[in-house]
């Protein structure tokens, strides 16, 4: 059996967006990334614009899971080392309904949202000694809220990259049952690590490590670590960055063998494609 | 993932003894002054500021070292435009690197 809960038209509304970006899109290089999941401290000078567009699976958990999220990020330089970014976010959930308590259905969910971001780059990775910036994003679903704040470090030493965030991230979710509102909060603390060789100007070759931490009563309930490949490549007219993240241990709260299934997929991936306007 | 903090600052900490980009000092000024003869120091700041604030907005930072003074005037053009600074920035930036750049 399956449940239907929304529409088609969000998708339509991501193809219509996209095609705008391309349409107006002309032919320069813009502000790329070695990392899919760590990000760096530069922001885009005044006045460049860029759209970029984003696809994560996260697949197979101790019971039917399968994600796909997808976002269209419109991101402007304001200057003074400034930049603010507009999402648009489609995410479409296929899962047992049951969770792990066996014989469930299958639900499908589609939901739309919306994001802003805000990065105040304080000092660079190569001209000073550490690459620094603020970050913070707020997002927007009818049945949720999420506010996300990360410290985000980087140095480029040669031809190599080294980046780390960290990450706090405070979910409110909300449900309807038996005529009463739902209210539940959800408090994350993520440390993400990438380092990244440059074989030529346009060529990279990384590794990243995602460890995200759920914490309840303030103390870690629950937490697993992702570590896997990626790969970066530019153009004058784009620039692309997949990683896939493996999950390779659960350092608490472990489900299935070494690792938590419960909670978390067992594989991530998302790939970046993003040009300047 | 504690490996990987230690690493981290390990090596930026190795890595924050020089910088590839020129700073301000009275011989790097007077490297620029050789080309251009009147160019000031306040010119140096606002020409290392500009060249760290456009380009790296678009991909980290080159040290001036990496191409001739021919290569980065072939270069530097397109991304400038592409970086949208403004006209002064443009000549301030393309007399900072053109001086610091490969024999």
């Amino acid at each position: 059996m399956i449940h239907q809960k929304n529409s088609n038209s969000p998708m339509l509304y991501l193809l219509a967006l996209i095609l705008f970006a391309f349409v107006f899109a002309n032919t320069s290089i813009s502000n790329e990334r070695k990392f899919s999941y760590t990000y760096e401290s530069n922001v885009l000078p005044k006045r460049v614009r860029e759209i970029e567009i984003w696809n994560t699976s996260r697949i197979a958990r101790s019971y039917f899971f399968r994600r796909l999220d997808q976002r269209v990020e419109y991101e402007i330089g304001l200057g003074n080392n400034l930049q603010t970014a507009f999402y648009l976010n489609l995410t479409n959930e296929l899962k047992d309904d049951n969770g792990v308590t066996a014989g469930g259905s299958i639900s499908r969910k589609t939901n739309v949202g919306f994001s802003n971001e805000w990065k105040y780059k304080i000092s660079d990775n190569v001209a000073d000694p550490i690459g620094f910036a603020l970050y913070s994003e707020f997002t927007f679903y009818p049945h949720e809220t999420e506010y996300e704040g990360k410290l985000l470090f980087d140095k480029k030493i040669d031809n190599t990259l080294f980046a780390l965030n960290l990450v706090y991230e405070l979910e409110n979710k909300y449900d309807f049952k038996n005529g009463i509102e739902v209210k539940s909060q959800e408090n994350i603390f993520e440390i993400d690590f990438g380092a990244s060789y440059s074989f030529t100007h346009n060529f990279s070759v990384g590794l990243e490590a995602v460890n995200k931490n759920s914490l309840l009563e303030n103390k870690i309930n629950n937490s697993v670590l992702f570590l896997g490949p990626s790969i970066s490549y530019s153009t004058e007219n784009f620039w692309v960055v997949a990683t896939y993240l493996p999950q390779v241990k659960a350092l608490k709260g472990a489900t299935s063998g070494n690792l938590n299934l419960n909670s978390y997929e067992r594989s991530l991936a998302r790939i970046l494609f993003a040009f300047e306007l | 993932m504690r490996i990987f903090l230690i690493l981290f600052f390990c090596g930026t900490i190795f890595a924050s003894c020089s910088s590839v980009i020129p700073t301000l000092s009275f011989d790097n000024v007077g490297i620029v002054k050789s080309n251009y003869p009147d160019f000031t120091k306040e010119d140096f700041i606002l020409a290392r500021d500009a060249f760290i604030t456009r380009c790296s907005g678009c991909h980290n930072l080159p040290s001036p070292k990496t191409h001739t003074k021919y290569e980065w005037k072939a270069l530097l053009p397109e991304m400038l435009n592409d970086s949208k600074a403004t006209e002064n920035e443009k000549e301030l930036i393309t007399k900072f690197i053109i001086s610091f750049s490969k024999n």
